[in-house]
């Protein structure tokens, strides 16, 4: 199109010349297939195109309207009008069936993907709150960090870049927010070993930028893991509504047969004969179609809503609570680092109880769509109850004085928050698999189904295209 | 007409590329994700909490009433009773255990946490510990409560915590705005400016004639004091510690900061590229230790222990460990000015 721009604003007079040869550079091999794309800007200055397209084109347009007529005349021409009409409208519908069907198809993939996405993004959430709660909870003992918390730490910023790279080649559309989460990400890990260079020389400021790199984290790298989130999870939603949308086979299913019967009547009652075979398969053939196509949709409709249902909001409430219990974690890491203070943190870590509290409650009904393995929901909920009790036992100390039995509380190995919390967290991320697992499986099937159907319809609105005009074709055969 | 027999392919290759490019369509990239979500959303983030300080409303202080002296404080009780004896806030502290004070954990060598040993330590810790030894028998016997400056005078009014030992000046707007009660004087500080190594400027003039840019904690009488240096070209920076300021200094974020000497000494010995040059100090800061204004026996209390530490040698012990190093060598401990009523 770009091959001769001035063609555009010439005007009407000159249109012709948009239908010359084209420049040199254009011409030889290619030429055949050049000249018409610099033909295409013409339309608009009026008068390149075919002339039945064109008002300007008088001698042209009376070539075709008097073959149009010449066919269409009597009722042999009425006959073929409407056998074309009646192949049209079966041709139609099994393209809008089709389509409709493999974009169905299409859609429960990309519920699928984005579904992944969302457990990518929770994973780098978890990971993010897990590194901060570990760093934090460095600052609480005096002298060095304990050097297996340390790794956990480095393992944690790690996974989240890792998963961050991975999640930015998943979903295109993800690639700005992932990337300003990265740089949020690298501040944050510049200002913890910043805070950790600092403090391993005895200077009160380490812990200065330890809070600094803290609440940079949450005001920068947490609405963006946010929006992460419910963008992925609106994709989610809206592709599982979108794969279960039947309405243009349904449309296009319903004229054809209104097609094919009116035009059976019309034939009936011109012929004096009450079954043409060929219109009568050809109907038999999109009715069949359609209910079929309907049938296959219901399906895909009451597939989609389970997974949404189960294992999509499985997924969420799992992957929810998950987040929720690391912010809970770092709260109470940050509860004991302001000392005396805990008080605003301890009604987050509140918050964020109640919030995993009430997502696993809400999971119990679930855990059977992913067929019980792995840790159900109870299970995850004593997990949960244990930790909420060590964490309780840390507050008694603190709040009633006790700074240092606290600390020491909060940082053994043994019955502490710490050792009950890494148990919560391995069995939730062994749940968050089965879930994933069981949503990518229970997708696989109304896909392959929503294909198929979608062959079997483009294949039955062919047939009952050929059917109709062999039908029309043969009592137009009689008229000879 | 020769190109014809290639468009006249056959019907099922048609439809089937229509279907395919139609299918294609469909799948339609999304919408680049927002970098925050849209406000339909829960909020699950846990924004830093924070603990907004009251404001007292019009100023008593305005002008400071005739014959108003910010150090005087309530007079000593005659000797320190025995535990037994003890009333109002007192006898509390002495049923619950431990003594709440509020501190600073950030501030060196007044009251920072020494990340060596997790332990917060200072000249204004050494304090706490000498009240809670006087009341409760154990100098271990503290909850200390780390707070920021703004913090200062409404968790003493909110009764978060008993004391406030966080180098606080004793001033008009804290005696009779919000209001709050001090002990005598225990430490005599004024404003300085802390700059860049190298640089000529050494104090608040020099940096308004700079238009610098220059670093006060939020609630601060040094802030009240930088404030009137906006109008010669003086661009104010909060933070919500010293600590916090040092911090900007450090990411140059700010050419300078101001704040008490003593505050100052501790920033200098974490970063050798901070000085404080000699200068004369642009105010008089005398530190008062902090109380509910209707703790009146308990000042009392504590303003008797105060006499005793400075006569038998205890606060200068305190001094030339903190700040002797960095000051050096322990001025006359300031002298009380009671009759308070």
């Amino acid at each position: 199109m770009s091959q001769n721009p001035q063609a555009r604003s010439r005007g009407p007079a000159a249109a012709a010349a948009a239908v010359a040869p084209p420049p040199p550079s254009a011409s030889g091999p290619g030429a055949e297939t050049v000249a018409p794309a610099v033909a295409m800007p013409a339309p608009a200055a009026g008068g390149v195109r075919p002339a039945y397209a064109n008002s300007a084109g008088a001698p042209a347009k009376a070539r075709v309207g008097t073959w149009v007529r010449g066919k269409a005349s009597g009722t042999p021409g009425r006959m073929r009008l409407f056998g074309a009409l009646a192949a049209i409208a079966a041709i139609v519908f099994g393209l809008a069936g089709a389509w409709n069907l493999w974009s169905s198809a299409q859609a429960l993939g990309r519920a699928g993907a984005t579904t992944d996405q969302v457990v990518r993004v929770q994973s780098i959430y978890a990971d993010v709150l897990r590194a901060d709660a570990d760093a934090s909870n460095a600052f609480l003992v005096g002298g060095l960090e304990d050097p297996a918390q340390r790794a956990d730490y480095e393992a944690a910023i790690k996974r989240a870049a890792t998963t961050i790279t991975a999640a930015a080649s998943a979903q295109p559309a993800d690639g700005v927010a992932l990337a300003a989460l990265n740089s949020a990400l690298q501040d944050y890990a510049a200002l913890v070993e910043r805070a950790r260079a600092e403090n391993r020389q005895g200077l009160p400021i380490g812990v200065t930028y330890m809070t600094s790199a803290s609440s940079g984290l949450r005001t920068t790298a947490v609405p963006i893991l946010e929006a992460l989130l419910q963008a992925n999870t609106e994709r989610s939603r809206g592709e599982l509504g979108a794969a279960s949308s039947s309405w243009p086979t349904l449309v296009a299913g319903v004229l054809a047969v209104l097609v094919l019967g009116l035009v059976s009547i019309w034939l009936a009652r011109r012929t004096h004969r009450y079954l043409n075979s060929g219109l009568a398969g050809a109907t038999v053939a999109v009715l069949v179609a359609l209910i079929s196509g309907l049938v296959v949709f219901s399906g895909i409709g009451s597939d989609a809503k389970r997974v949404a249902d189960n294992q999509l909001a499985g997924t969420l409430a799992l992957t929810s609570a998950r987040t929720a219990a690391f912010d809970a974690r770092a709260n109470e890491s940050l509860g004991l680092i302001r000392r005396g203070q805990a008080g605003p943190f301890e009604t987050l870590w509140k918050a964020r109880d109640a919030e995993v509290t009430a997502r696993l409650k809400a999971l119990v009904g679930r855990v059977s769509w992913y067929g019980g393995s792995g840790t159900n929901a109870s299970a995850l909920s004593t997990a949960w109850s244990a930790y909420e009790k060590a964490h309780a036992e840390v507050r008694t100390l603190d709040d009633g004085g006790s700074w240092d039995a606290a600390v020491a509380k909060a940082t053994t190995a043994t019955e502490s928050p710490r050792t009950t919390f890494d148990a919560f967290q391995a069995a939730s991320a062994t749940a968050v698999d089965g879930f994933q697992s069981a949503l990518t499986g229970d997708i696989e099937g109304p896909t392959t189904k929503a294909r198929i159907a979608a062959l079997v319809l483009l294949l039955a609105g062919l047939a009952a295209a050929v059917l109709s005009t062999r039908g029309i074709a043969q009592r137009v055969e009689e008229y000879r | 007409m020769s190109r014809m027999p290639r468009t006249r392919l056959p019907l099922w290759a048609a439809g089937t590329t229509l279907l395919l490019s139609l299918a294609a369509c469909g799948a339609g990239g999304y919408a680049q994700t927002p970098l925050s979500p849209t406000p339909t959303a829960a909020a699950t983030t846990s924004a830093a909490p924070t603990t907004a300080a009251p404001t007292p409303a019009a100023s008593k202080c305005n002008p400071v009433p005739a014959g108003f002296n910010p150090l005087q404080t309530y007079d000593p009780l005659p000797s320190l009773p025995a535990s037994g004896a003890l009333t109002g806030r007192l006898a509390e502290i002495r049923a619950r255990g431990y003594l709440i004070a509020g501190v600073s954990a950030d501030t060196l060598l007044m009251g920072a946490r020494n990340p060596l040993t997790g332990q917060i330590e200072g000249f204004d810790i050494d304090l706490v510990h000498e009240i809670a030894k006087a009341i409760l028998g154990d100098a271990a016997k503290v909850q200390l409560v780390v707070i920021t400056a703004g913090q200062r005078q409404s968790f003493l009014v909110n009764r978060t915590v008993d004391i406030v030992v966080r180098n606080m000046t004793m001033n008009c707007a804290r005696w009779l705005d919000w209001p709050i009660a001090f002990s005598a004087e225990y430490y005599h500080s004024g404003q300085k400016v802390l700059v860049r190594k190298g640089s000529t400027a050494t104090s608040l003039d020099d940096l308004a004639a700079a238009k610098a840019k220059v670093c006060a904690p939020t609630g601060t009488t040094s802030l009240a004091k930088l404030q009137e240096f906006v109008a010669k070209g003086v661009v104010p920076v909060t933070a919500d510690t010293h600590t916090g300021c040092l911090l900007l200094f450090q990411q140059a974020k700010v050419d300078a900061i101001t704040g008490d000497d003593t505050v100052l000494a501790g920033l200098a010995t974490q970063d050798p590229y901070a000085v404080v040059p000699a200068q004369t100090a642009i105010t008089a800061e005398p530190y008062g230790v902090g109380f509910n204004s209707e703790d009146k026996v308990f000042v009392q209390y504590v303003n008797r222990l105060l006499e005793t530490t400075k006569a038998d040698g205890r606060w200068k012990a305190s001094y030339d460990r903190w700040l002797a190093p960095s000051l050096g060598d322990a001025p006359t401990p300031p002298t009380a000015v009671y009759g308070r009523q």
